[in-house]
C-alpha cells in the first residue's frame, strides 16, 4: 500500500470519527477506525510495518486532537507492533481471530492510555474508564472488526471465482 | 293476373310489417309488453358471451393503447419520480432550514437580551473529537473573525466550555465534560461553592466536587459559575443537581449534576468575544429551560 493509501485513509477515518460517527455512539462510545485499520494492516504485514504505520497513524491524530502530541503515537505504535509480533502464532484462516485481535489490541489501547494519560497530567479513574470506556468501545471496535472481515473474505472470495470464470 | 299478384304480394307484406311496426312502436310502455320476458332471456344467454368480448376487447384496447402510449408513460414516470425526489428533498431541506431557524432565533434573542453586557458571536460546530477520551469540539470561526483562547462558550442554555487552541478559521472548544474541563461553581440558592468537572462515573453528567457534607445542596438546585479562575464571567448556568453522593471518606460530598447545554446536539454555539459589563447573576431567563 502506497502512502498516499495511508493518508487517504487515515484522514477519512478522522473525518468520519469527528463527524459521522458522532451520530453513531452506542452507549456513549465511537469506534476507533484507524486502529481497526492499523490491526487489519499489522496483522498482514507484520510486527515492523505494524509499528510504523501506527506511529503514523498515532500522530496523524495527535496533530488532529492538538491535545498531547506523542500520546496517540505511543499507543498506537505499541498496539501495531504487538498485533504484528502476534501474527505468526495465530491461525489467521479462522475469521474470529482478527476480531478478537481488535478486541484485545482496543483494550490494549485503552489500558496504555490510562497509563500514559498521567504523563500528559490526566489522571482518569480505571474502574470507571474500563467499564464506561475501555470496554464498550473495545466491542464497538470488534462489531465492526467481524462486518469488515466478513466483507473481505466476501470478496476475496467473489474475486477468486471471477478469476477462475475467466481463466 | 299471377304477374300483377307476384308484384303485389310483396308489397302487401311490406305494408303489413309497417303497419305492425307502427303498432308495436304505439304501444302504451316498455314495462308490461309482452316481449319483455323473450328480451330477459336473450340477453341472459347473451351475457356471458357479450361479457367476454366486452372485457377482451377492452383489455386488448387497453393494451394497444398501453402499448401505444409506454414511451409517453414510462417518461411521464420518470419525471414524477425525479420531481418526488426533489420535493421530498425539499421537504428535508425546509424542515432543516425550520430548525436553524429556530435554533439562530433563540440564539438571536439571548445575544441582544445580554447586548449590554457581553459581546457575542455566533459560530457553527464543524466538527466533534475523534476520540473516546477528550470532549472537544470545532467551530467555524477562528482568530480572522476575533475569536481568541480562553474565550467562554455558552448556547443560550447554558455553559458549554472554553476556546483552548485558535486558528485561522476554526478554534478548539474545551467541553466542560473534558476532563480538564473543569470550572469553578456555585450552587444559586445557598450560593455554597464548589467546582464542577466531568462526572468520572455517570457518562455525559458533570459533577460538583469539594463540597462539605454538611453543604445545603439538594437536588433540583440550579448550579452557576462562580466567576472563579477569571475565565468565566459570574453566574451562567451550567446545570442541574440530580444527585447527591456521599464521598468514601465521609467528610466530603459530591453532587451530580445535569448540564443545561445539550452536548450531544450542538449545531451552533454562542462565543463571548467580549465582557462589557461584569454581571451579578447572568442566569435570568434560564430557570425554566428544561433538557428535551
Amino acid at each position: 500500500m502506497p502512502v498516499v493509501a495511508f493518508i487517504i485513509t487515515g484522514v477519512l477515518s478522522l473525518i468520519l470519527e469527528a463527524t459521522v460517527l458522532q451520530v453513531f455512539q452506542v452507549a456513549g462510545v465511537k469506534p476507533d477506525l484507524l486502529l481497526i485499520l492499523l490491526c487489519f494492516y499489522a496483522l498482514s504485514r507484520g510486527a515492523k510495518h505494524g509499528a510504523v504505520l501506527g506511529a503514523f497513524y498515532g500522530l496523524m491524530e495527535d496533530l488532529y486532537l492538538c491535545r498531547f502530541l506523542g500520546m496517540n503515537a505511543l499507543i498506537k505504535m505499541l498496539v501495531g507492533c504487538g498485533v504484528g509480533w502476534g501474527r505468526d502464532k495465530l491461525n489467521l484462516e479462522n475469521p474470529w481471530v482478527p476480531v478478537t485481535v481488535v478486541w484485545v489490541a482496543s483494550v490494549a489501547s485503552g489500558f496504555f492510555f490510562l497509563l500514559f494519560a498521567p504523563l500528559g497530567g490526566l489522571y482518569y479513574p480505571w474502574g470507571s474508564s474500563l467499564l464506561k470506556t475501555i470496554f464498550p468501545a473495545a466491542l464497538y471496535n470488534a462489531s465492526l472488526a467481524f462486518l469488515g472481515e466478513s466483507l473481505k473474505r466476501e470478496g476475496t472470495e467473489w474475486l477468486a471465482n471471477r478469476r477462475s470464470l475467466g481463466g | 293476373m299471377r304477374g300483377l299478384g307476384g308484384r303485389l304480394l310483396p308489397i302487401l307484406g311490406i305494408a303489413v310489417a309497417g303497419g305492425l311496426f307502427i303498432f308495436l312502436l304505439r304501444w302504451p310502455g316498455p314495462v308490461d309488453a309482452p316481449w319483455i320476458p323473450v328480451s330477459g332471456v336473450l340477453k341472459q344467454s347473451m351475457a356471458p358471451l357479450t361479457g367476454a368480448l366486452t372485457w377482451t376487447v377492452g383489455r386488448v384496447q387497453g393494451s394497444i393503447e398501453a402499448l401505444l402510449s409506454l414511451g409517453r408513460i414510462r417518461a411521464e414516470n420518470e419525471q414524477l419520480k425525479r420531481q418526488v425526489a426533489e420535493l421530498q428533498a425539499q421537504i428535508v431541506q425546509m424542515e432543516e432550514y425550520r430548525q436553524e431557524n429556530l435554533r439562530l432565533k433563540q440564539l438571536l434573542a439571548y445575544k441582544a437580551a445580554t447586548s449590554g453586557d457581553w459581546q457575542l458571536k455566533v459560530a457553527p460546530v464543524v466538527a466533534r473529537s475523534p476520540s473516546n477520551w477528550f470532549s472537544t469540539l470545532t467551530i467555524g470561526l477562528g482568530s480572522d473573525d476575533g475569536i481568541g483562547e480562553d474565550q467562554v462558550v455558552l448556547t443560550p442554555a447554558g455553559v458549554v466550555g472554553r476556546i483552548i487552541r485558535v486558528f485561522p478559521k476554526t478554534a478548539e472548544v474545551l467541553l466542560l465534560l473534558d476532563r480538564e474541563g473543569a470550572v469553578g461553581a456555585m450552587v444559586q440558592s445557598s450560593r455554597v461553592l464548589g467546582v464542577v468537572e466531568a462526572s468520572s462515573d455517570y457518562r455525559g453528567y458533570l459533577q460538583m466536587i469539594h463540597l462539605a457534607h454538611d453543604a445545603p445542596v439538594k437536588e433540583n438546585d440550579i448550579v452557576l459559575t462562580s466567576g472563579l479562575g477569571g475565565i468565566f464571567p459570574k453566574g451562567l448556568p451550567i446545570g442541574r443537581v440530580v444527585k447527591i453522593l456521599p464521598e468514601p471518606d465521609g467528610l466530603m460530598k459530591r453532587a451530580i449534576i445535569e448540564p443545561y447545554a445539550d452536548f450531544d446536539r450542538l449545531e451552533e454555539v454562542l462565543v463571548i468575544t467580549k465582557i462589557l459589563r461584569v454581571q451579578e447573576d447572568a442566569s435570568s431567563g434560564v430557570h425554566h429551560y428544561r433538557r428535551p
